[in-house]
């Protein structure tokens, strides 16, 4: 079966972004490799990976699913909230989709920054406020047969 | 000549499982809002309700309040709690 992607990428002289939703395993060597500047001291890699154990359930795999136009819409406005908080050079965001394996990376955020304490802060935030508002959902897979979407507070 | 106006309501996990659609189409009509959607729904989908209490709304990609006016063409979605990460 064919492997969705959905992707925007902007670039000028004070940086730029890269957002993805891709169902194809997430490739964080190159998405690191992609924020390296030699104006940038500091670069930062998140990655989100499945979890076995939650609250004592075991997880077997997971499955995402997203509204596409508006979860890149909802990225890239937290990326220009954190550019007006943080002095960042370069960042990248890969969100996967579809079926997941335990272990595997479900979102990567890699932020470059001239000095490391703008890229770790920009990396926490947009991690955090991707989890509040970005139209992106999971459904679990677990060991004892059930399959249930993920609400927040079950986290 | 074709007056037929609609809106298109797009549905995710949870809400579209429960529908076994993942997008309807509604005649539009002048002063439609998202409330008048919302019990529409519940009238054809009632098992909806526990749902729609977490419920948060978009109209063409941002989030929105139920008593939003609609317009001809606008694409809704009922977003429900968002999980990713």
């Amino acid at each position: 079966m064919k492997k969705t992607s959905h992707q925007k990428f902007e670039s000028d002289e004070s940086g730029s972004l890269r957002i993805e939703l891709t169902e194809s395993p997430v490739d964080h060597n190159e998405l690191m490799n992609s924020v390296q500047d030699h104006s940038c001291g500091a670069s930062v890699l998140f990655l989100g990976t499945v979890r076995e154990f939650t609250n004592g359930k075991q997880t077997n795999s997971l499955t995402y699913e997203a509204y596409h136009e508006m979860a890149i819409n909802e990225i890239h406005k937290l990326i220009e909230q954190a550019r007006q908080q943080w002095n960042v050079k370069h960042v990248g965001i890969i969100h996967r989709l579809g079926p997941l394996a335990l272990g595997e990376s479900a979102v990567a955020i890699a932020v470059s920054s001239p000095h490391r304490a703008d890229s770790f802060a920009a990396a926490q935030f947009l991690m955090d406020e991707i989890k509040k508002s970005v139209p992106i959902w999971k459904q679990e897979h677990r060991s004892d047969g059930s399959t249930e979407w993920v609400h927040p507070e079950q986290k | 000549m074709n007056n037929t106006s609609t809106i298109t309501i797009r549905l995710f996990a949870t809400l579209r499982e429960i529908v076994g659609q993942d997008q309807l189409t509604f005649l539009w009509h002048d002063g439609l809002t998202i409330a008048e959607l919302k019990q529409t729904l519940l009238q054809t989908y009632p098992e909806l309700e526990p749902q729609f209490k977490a419920i948060m709304m978009a109209r063409n990609c941002s989030y929105c309040k139920e008593a939003q006016v609609l317009q001809p063409d606008d694409e809704i979605a009922f977003i429900p709690p968002v999980s990713g990460g």
